[in-house]
């Protein structure tokens, strides 16, 4: 982000903790993708990843109210890691329970090298055993998954956002990762060249 | 190194995450160990798997989640605005000072001043009027109640009975009502809002833990019989505007 454009967004959280209205639209429209895609590729299925957009942003935009953020400089970081914390307490709360990759509002992008039928069917079984084996980890295990092999950030910002030791993130990521081979071995990391 | 040690660094490695020390003694020992290799490779297996179900697009409904997000910021803030220290009708004296401005403003658009009335314009003036007037009275009464039957507690932890934003906004709408209808009104009604004003400003006045100018203000509301006046003029206005 340029000066400039870091300068505009501080002076946007000011006024979205002045109670402007536009002021906290723009900053939902400027990081709502994020905070979906974390909590998405977490719970595994668009419905609850809404729930936790909207309990991320609600719990933002009232804390920001209350000045609950000190240096506006940080609101994306803070912001994301209210998205962990929604994420986290949604699966801790124990009522969400994954669903099957069948969501009708899932678009696929057009194929450059277009499946045999054979291959699509073996993708989407894929698809949800994947998601399964993920469904498997412990919340935090699958947080650190979530937020190291797809969010790609670093190990110390994994850390810093959970606030535990990196030694304490590479042990959790090293089990979760074993977790998911032994679940998708059977029979399925052989047959990942045939799609 | 043994395989124990390059464990995770098989792992770290395929994020990137190993320093060029470390990356130099896991090439040392993988290129003499097929056990490690393996583990390599089914890592490479599990991340070109994983890479598979990027391929999906997401639709989100982004405007209703936002006015869910609206919604549920709104009920959130008059949760926090409702602490046991203020009385029921304080939000709605804060409500109604909003109220009061834009009434002002569309009442202005049909006052006599700005053209010559017809029959059912000066109809729909007055019953414009008295609403405003209602609104202010329906939240007046029950504070002038409260205030009358409020009694301090030994030590005044919240500054005082009514908190002082409230008590300036009743001013502000008292004011507002006087300057607007200062001829257009019953002359008791006008009365009475003088009576008001000069409460709300000694009300104003009266600093945290300053019972005894508590009990002249309030020995004022009870003597002049404030909350009798105004549920008569309540009543008085409900008629005109019933008709």
């Amino acid at each position: 982000m340029s000066y400039s454009m870091n300068a505009e967004m501080e002076q946007t959280v000011q006024l979205a903790k002045e109670g402007n209205r536009n002021a906290m639209k723009i900053l939902y429209d400027s990081h709502r993708k994020q905070i979906l895609h974390l909590a998405y590729k977490y719970v595994r299925n668009l419905e609850d990843a809404e729930e936790i957009l909207q309990d991320t942003f609600t719990k933002a935009l009232v804390a920001l109210k209350k000045n609950k953020l000190k240096d506006n400089t940080r609101f994306s970081s803070w912001l994301y890691r209210i998205g962990i914390n929604s994420s986290l307490d949604l699966l801790r709360k124990g009522k969400k329970q994954l669903t099957e990759h069948s969501d009708e509002r899932l678009q696929q992008y057009p194929d450059e090298n277009p499946h045999t039928p054979e291959q699509e069917s073996l993708r989407r079984e894929m698809g949800q055993k994947i998601d399964q084996a993920i469904q498997k980890l412990a919340p935090k295990q699958r947080m650190i998954f979530t937020l190291k092999h797809f969010q790609h950030l670093k190990i110390r910002e994994i850390a810093g956002h959970l606030q535990c030791s990196e030694g304490n993130v590479k042990k959790q990521l090293f089990r979760a990762v074993n977790t998911l081979k032994k679940e998708l071995k059977p029979g399925f990391m052989e047959k990942v060249n045939e799609v | 190194m043994k395989c124990k040690d390059v464990e995770q660094l098989i792992l770290l490695d395929l994020y990137d995450e190993v320093s060029a020390d470390d990356r130099d003694k896991l090439r040392h020992h993988l290129d003499h160990c097929g056990s490690c290799r393996e583990q390599v490779k089914e890592n490479q297996q599990l991340f070109h798997l994983l890479d598979l179900e990027e391929d999906e697009e997401l639709s989100p409904r982004w405007d209703e989640c936002w006015n869910k997000i609206e919604q549920q910021v709104a009920i959130k803030e008059q949760k926090s605005w409702i602490i046991p220290a203020i009385p029921r009708w304080s939000m709605a004296a804060a409500a109604s000072l909003v109220l009061l401005v834009i009434g002002f403003f569309l009442g202005r658009n049909i006052s006599p001043s700005a053209q010559p009335d017809t029959g059912a314009q000066m109809q729909a003036s007055n019953r414009h009027e008295q609403m405003i007037i209602n609104n202010y009275l329906e939240d007046i009464r029950p504070m002038m109640v409260d205030l009358a039957n409020y009694k301090p507690p030994q030590k005044e932890k919240n500054g005082g009975p009514v908190e002082k934003e409230i008590i300036k906004n009743m001013l502000m709408q008292t004011r507002l009502l006087k300057q607007y209808f200062s001829n257009r009104l019953d002359p008791s009604i006008n009365q009475l809002l003088d009576e008001m004003e000069m409460i709300l400003i000694d009300l104003n006045n009266v600093r945290p833990g300053d019972k005894r100018s508590l009990q002249s203000i309030q020995g004022i509301i009870k003597t002049k019989g404030i909350p009798l006046k105004i549920k008569m003029f309540e009543q008085k206005s409900n008629e005109v505007t019933t008709i």
